[in-house]
């Protein structure tokens, strides 16, 4: 059995080594890709586009203005003299944000009685993320604005509230500086390398159907499980060596840490890409021709990136997609790599990531021999 | 171009299309049945942090505290702890999002006019759900503090405190409640009609490893209208899809369709254009299948996702990487979509897209047939 499973992975070896630009393309693609990808969306939310619109034009409001700039979230692109011309950028796209200071801004301010100096800040809700974080850092910026000013105005001398009772300490973890690029890395390496594992595992048997090879591997005393492993192998060792070198890219390029084991991590991906592989296997045993694999290989592709928690987290699914999402098996691999690189866990903590990914790998694994079993027979 | 050719392949790519049914209804229908998957996972807005609570102190001033961090519904307390080794496990295991540590003495501190110790860990991991975790922990924490603090100088008879001097009000246009699911469909419907452009290139391809392309060489039929001629069908499914998308998004999730219709159509054509122009390079370049499998998922799929402005804006993506996103056609796709859907917008603020657009889709239909005819 070994003896044949080995020939017939020396054949999709040749094969390969043959293709030398499939080779190329399957190696340095993803980690290229990854490197693009995570130096264009590794940075905090920054540079929104604002037009401002000063109708006060006081010391004030330039002073509240600049503390907006001073986040380096918003860069004032834009300075116009009339609300709609501000409205008219913002539906053209070129502002995001539009803070209109009214004309009575520095006067309210200045006196109790006619607090609060008002500020009205428009966003475009179309670009959701940006304008999430324009709203979050506005609000921050504008309070301690005011803060600010309560403590230098004459009138402080009242006793101050915001000391108010309780000494709260945040302390975060895991991720200290709460670097985005910490969260977004891992999480693009991990998909990256589903896409590896199904380009190079889907196409191998679809292609041989098509070309009518397949009817001459039956011949052979081939079994479907042998051909399998004989087709899994080559697939494995490309995903894995494009793991390596990503794994090396994330760590040494982008600075996220390391805190676990890396024998558990590295053997952790093995079996992960065996169930990834498995998946590439099954679409590969199902189409009939390599352009059905490769549509049915984009539309999973599209699948896995929705479940993998990568953009928004499964637990706000609903209830239906949220068990859906247990199937996908980047959605247990994504945890892992997190857990492991940032917060150094061990199998006692993502167990039931592993339990899951070992029950897929199985269940995947056993049907796609099923069906190529009768595929073939 | 003789418009009798051009009509003869497109009857036999519309014929082959056809004949293989899966990949037809993959075609045509897969990008509908994907938006209308990813669009109900970003359906639910609630983003729920949990958190775990260790309270220590187990007085009624750190009940009262507990009870109203679980009344103000952006959190859920999900976890009860006994002891710190408990919390440290649930945030380990990524369960709980953030755990809240009441010492003992909290009540009696507060009590007391003394300040009272409190403290917060937050799991790091995914920052955007730490800083929520913070913001609404420690703004809820503020206003339990001022309120405690109020009532007891209510009982000294001491002056309740004042707002503050400045206030901001904001107001959010096309997307009111600032739902991710508004901002994000748009950009899904161009994510996901990057099917036919993919189909289209394998078509192309598959000819060329079946040998049948030297058979159409050989043909009176010029090149252009070969390309020409293989690629309408991929529109006509493509536009197809396009309509049975936006009638998913207006009827499936009530999404507003500010814009034209007809105008949305005709963009979309714009992009196919460009997107196909791509499909054709790609298979110029290659031979084989597996090859444009590879190079349609590092063209159309990764870019797609994380390039395009979709989830990350691209003016906040470094310089470099804001040229290479302007590059590809779905970027402008997402402009085009979020003005139609959202904004209303009609030409007269579209059409630096749509010139771009166009530009690229000539750019490399162009490029395309220089690189075929080297090859034959």
């Amino acid at each position: 059995m070994l003896s044949r499973i080995w020939s017939l992975v020396v054949k999709e070896l040749i094969q390969l080594w043959r293709d030398k630009l499939l080779m190329l393309v399957v190696i340095l693609g993803p980690v290229t890709e990854l490197v693009a990808v995570a130096w264009a969306t590794s940075g905090d939310i920054k540079h929104i586009p604002t037009v401002v619109v000063d109708y006060s034009l006081t010391q004030e409001s330039r002073a509240l203005i600049q503390s907006l700039v001073n986040t380096e979230t918003f860069d004032v692109a834009y300075v116009r003299w009339s609300e709609d011309e501000a409205i008219r950028l913002l539906e053209q796209g070129k502002a995001v944000m539009g803070l209109i200071v009214p004309p009575d801004f520095a006067e309210r301010m200045e006196n109790p009685a006619t607090w609060p100096g008002k500020v009205q800040a428009v966003l475009d809700g179309s670009d959701t993320i940006a304008a999430q974080t324009a709203q979050s850092v506005i609000q921050g910026a504008v309070a301690d604005f005011a803060q600010r000013r309560l403590g230098t105005s004459p009138l402080a001398s009242r006793p101050q509230h915001h000391a108010s009772g309780i000494d709260l300490r945040m302390r975060v973890w895991f991720n200290e500086e709460l670097k985005q690029s910490n969260y977004e890395v891992p999480s693009e390496l991990g998909l990256m390398l589903v896409a590896v594992a199904l380009m190079v595992a889907s196409l191998g048997i679809a292609r041989e159907r098509e070309i009518g090879t397949l009817e001459q591997i039956m011949v052979t005393p081939l079994r479907g499980a042998e051909l399998i492993i004989g087709k899994a192998v080559p697939a494995m060792l490309l995903a894995y060596a494009d793991f390596l070198i990503m794994l090396m890219v994330v760590i040494k390029l982008f600075h996220v840490p390391m805190r676990g084991s890396y024998p558990l991590l590295l053997g952790i991906a093995f079996f992960y890409l065996l169930v990834e592989i498995g998946w590439g296997l099954m679409v590969s045993a199902f189409s009939r021709t390599q352009w059905q694999a490769l549509l049915f290989v984009f539309s999973l592709m599209m699948v896995e990136m929705v479940f993998s928690g990568y953009a928004f987290p499964v637990e706000n699914m609903p209830w239906l997609l949220r068990h859906i999402a247990h199937l996908v098996p980047v959605k247990h691999w994504l945890i892992i790599l997190r857990s492991i690189l940032l917060k150094g866990a061990g199998v006692n903590v993502f167990w039931r990531e592993l339990l899951a990914l070992a029950g897929l790998g199985v269940v995947i694994n056993a049907v796609t021999i099923m069906v190529l079993r009768r595929k073939l027979e | 171009m003789r418009f009798k050719r051009l009509i003869a392949i497109i009857r036999k790519e519309t014929l082959h299309i056809l004949r293989d049914r899966t990949s037809f209804l993959l075609t045509l229908l897969s990008p509908v049945f994907l938006l209308i998957t990813m669009a109900y996972a970003f359906s639910v807005e609630v983003r729920e942090v949990a958190v775990a609570v260790l309270d220590m102190d187990n007085a009624p001033l750190s009940r009262q505290y507990i009870q109203g961090l679980e009344a103000t519904g952006d959190v859920v307390v999900r976890y009860r702890a006994y002891d710190f080794v408990q919390v440290k496990r649930w945030l380990v295991e990524g369960r709980a999002k953030a755990a809240v540590v009441i010492p003992s003495g909290f009540d009696a501190c507060l009590r007391s006019g003394q300040t009272a110790p409190l403290q917060v860990l937050v799991d790091g991991t995914d920052p955007a759900t730490a800083n929520a975790a913070m913001a609404h922990i420690g703004g809820y924490t503020g206003d339990f503090a001022r309120k405690v603090v109020a009532s007891a100088m209510g009982r000294l008879g001491a002056p309740i405190p004042q707002a503050l001097p400045v206030e901001l009000n904001l107001r959010v246009l096309y997307n009111p409640r600032l739902k991710l699911l508004i901002g994000f469909l748009p950009a899904l419907i161009a994510l996901v009609l990057s099917m036919p452009a993919v189909a289209a290139t394998s078509s192309l391809v598959r000819e060329k490893e079946y040998g049948t392309f030297e058979q159409l060489i050989v043909t009176p039929l010029s090149r252009a209208e070969l390309m020409v001629g293989k690629l309408i069908p991929y529109l006509a499914s493509g536009l197809l899809s396009v309509v049975l998308c936006v009638m998913v998004a207006v009827a499936l999730f009530n999404m507003p369709m500010r814009g034209s219709l007809p105008l949305y159509i005709l963009l979309s054509a714009d992009f196919f254009l460009a997107a196909m122009g791509i499909a054709l390079v790609i298979s110029a370049l290659t031979k084989s299948q597996q090859v444009v499998q590879v190079g349609a998922i590092l063209v159309f799929f990764f870019p797609g996702f994380f390039l395009s402005g979709f989830f990350y804006p691209i003016f906040s993506m470094p310089d470099y990487m804001q040229m290479e996103a302007m590059g590809l056609p779905t970027t402008h796709y997402v402009f085009i979509s979020r003005g139609l859907f959202l904004k209303g917008q009609g030409m007269e603020s579209l059409w630096p897209y749509a010139v771009a657009l166009f530009g690229m889709g000539v750019a490399y239909i162009a490029l395309a047939a220089v690189l075929f005819k080297k090859k034959l």
